[in-house]
């Protein structure tokens, strides 16, 4: 893998990684962190794609994959601080949605995260995350009516 | 719930500069722990093979010249009638020389030993009238039996070599126990003598 491909692939791909570890993780450090261990495992494992589609698929399954191993080993539990995070525009709705979302339980949050964010259809969240498209349905909608009730809607 | 906001609000969440810097800059930190780590480890396996190595030709070579360090010289008859020292080979057969020792005529055997190493002549059968034995030091007499220290004269004070044997010819079987510096049996050399007439050969397994 030559430092152009490698090169192409950080600049592609990092701040993608970096909502999706900063959601998942509710810590901007261990975020960084993810993310430069999702890249450590692009560059050793030297993968071969056909399409740029299956590189960003990789990358985020791999990166979602560190995500759930720092939060099964270490605990990482805290409550979030929205603070580090700012988002364009900084409207109260949008705080209340983040600090929703990040809220959200692991399962529901990587399945809302790849559909809603990255856009992937239930059958492609299916396979990035090995789970059936029923599985992701059912995860979508409970996660959306979790959402729902967070931000009193229902 | 507007769906779509939740696109938006993430992809709006402002990531600094310093952060894809500090990102890039852990990637290249962590990239090279990594590859000194596989270098270390690199290294560590070629020493420790390496070292098993050099273990195992310490251990070898000394065992492969074991047996070269337990040496039977015998005096010899050659065949052009000189005599003199031979180291005997195994399953070499070497016509032996009387020669004078200490407790008569009869053949020597030097044993050459490691330090520290012991050694004992015993015979393999029972009921063996060819030789006495004798040991001293480093060294075996085989004393045919009619051959004795105090040796035999005629009337002009000649000394008498006297006829050990007539023409047939018997078999003696001896075993060379070695121990080393604990005592424990080693090695074990088994001499055979064939005599016939005044003539001794002897082979070794």
């Amino acid at each position: 893998m030559d430092v152009k491909q490698i090169e192409t692939a950080f600049e592609t791909y990092w701040d993608k990684l970096y909502r999706v570890a900063l959601i998942m993780l509710k810590n901007e450090y261990d975020a960084e962190d993810a993310v430069q261990d999702t890249f450590i495992k692009y560059m050793t494992k030297a993968p071969v794609f056909r399409e740029r589609e299956h590189e960003k698929a990789w990358v985020l399954k791999v990166c979602i994959n560190v995500c759930k191993n720092k939060i099964r080993f270490h605990s990482l539990h805290p409550a979030i601080d929205i603070d580090s995070i700012e988002i364009s525009g900084h409207q109260k709705e949008d705080e209340v949605l983040i600090t929703s979302l990040v809220g959200l339980p692991d399962k529901y949050k990587e399945v809302v995260l790849l559909y809603y964010i990255e856009g992937y259809s239930c059958k492609e969240v299916g396979k990035i995350l090995r789970l059936t498209e029923s599985t992701v349905k059912k995860r979508l909608e409970r996660g959306r009516n979790l959402l729902k009730k967070e931000l009193g809607e229902e | 719930m507007d769906e779509k906001r939740i696109k938006e609000v993430v992809e709006g969440i402002s990531i600094s500069s310093d952060t894809r810097i500090r990102i890039l800059k852990g990637c290249k930190d962590k990239w090279d722990q990594r590859n000194k780590r596989i270098m270390m480890v690199k290294k560590t396996m070629k020493v420790s093979i390496c070292g098993i190595i050099v273990m195992a030709l310490l251990l070898i070579i000394p065992l492969t010249n074991k047996e070269n360090n337990f040496e039977l010289t015998v005096y010899a008859a050659m065949s052009d009638g000189t005599s003199g020292p031979v180291l005997l080979d195994s399953k070499k057969e070497v016509l032996l020389q009387l020669q004078n020792t200490p407790v008569g005529r009869g053949y020597i055997f030097e044993v050459t030993l490691p330090d520290k190493y012991a050694f004992k002549c015993v015979p393999a059968e029972e009921n063996q009238p060819l030789f006495t034995i004798y040991q001293e030091e480093n060294n075996i007499y085989w004393i045919p039996d009619i051959q004795t220290a105090g040796n035999i004269y005629n009337r002009d004070t000649e000394r008498m070599e006297p006829q050990i044997f007539n023409g047939e010819v018997r078999l003696c079987k001896f075993d060379i126990y070695i121990y080393n510096p604990d005592n424990v049996l080693e090695e074990k050399l088994h001499i055979e003598f064939r005599v016939k007439g005044n003539e001794c050969s002897v082979r070794f397994d």
